[in-house]
């Protein structure tokens, strides 16, 4: 199961696709991952960063949505305080 | 007139025993340590008000490894290794408040970062602090504003 959080006021929206079916094709699949897909771009272009988090390991940025990653953190823009 | 002013003295009694266990508690309330155990603890409970608080709580406490996560409770901040600054620490507050940069046993400055949109749970801004610290500890240096140790200290 693949994971997409977009952390917000409502705490954080969650898209979830499932990673083995998408890989044999199945349409639904499919179609959650590109949802999630257009998702990532559309954080992106609000000055989201994106990071991939695993247990046991540290985030990692990412520019580029990885349907593999098991989950991924939308982070809103930041600013200096 | 003796009921009476029994009456009144019981009510006068009761209402200064009300008083000063409500100052009691909210005494309890508000030391750092025990609000730092208690807010989280009861953001957590199926029952608390607001969803996104309890969502946030849940998430950070699936991210955070299970010393980290007892930090937070415990002291009410997060401490972070630099990965690039070796001997640097990053001290996250639990709630509003700036992430201090301790090195070696001193805090060197004082770093301002929040999120451009507000109304974020104080859980998640906890998470935003400590993935963008991992994941891109230069640009988050980049973005905060810096306040060192010789302005304020």
């Amino acid at each position: 199961m693949g994971v997409l959080r977009v952390l917000s006021h409502r705490g954080d929206d969650r898209y979830t696709w499932e990673r083995n079916a998408v890989e044999v094709g199945d349409p639904e699949a499919v179609a959650a991952v590109k949802e999630a897909e257009r998702i990532f771009a559309e954080q992106r272009e609000k000055g989201a960063t994106a990071v991939k988090v695993a247990p046991g390991k540290p985030a990692e940025r990412i520019d580029r949505f990885d349907p593999e990653a098991q989950e991924i953190v939308m982070i809103p823009r930041v600013v200096g305080g | 007139m003796n009921s009476l002013s029994d009456t009144l003295g019981a009510v006068a009694v009761t209402t200064i025993i009300l008083i000063l266990v409500g100052k009691f508690v909210l005494m309890l309330w508000s030391w750092p340590t025990l609000s730092a155990r208690m807010w989280p603890w009861l953001r957590m409970q199926k029952w608390w008000p607001v969803p996104a608080e309890r969502t946030a709580e849940m998430l950070l406490h699936d991210q955070l490894t299970p010393v980290q996560y007892h930090q937070l409770c415990d002291s009410g901040y997060l401490d972070l290794s630099s990965a690039l600054h070796p001997g640097r620490t990053y001290r996250i507050p639990r709630g509003p408040g700036q992430v201090l940069v301790i090195e070696h046993d001193r805090v060197s400055e004082r770093l301002c970062v929040q999120p451009a949109s507000g109304g974020l749970p104080e859980a998640d801004v906890v998470l935003i602090h400590k993935l963008l610290i991992e994941a891109d500890e230069d640009g988050y240096l980049h973005t905060a504003n810096h306040f060192p140790r010789s302005i304020w200290h």
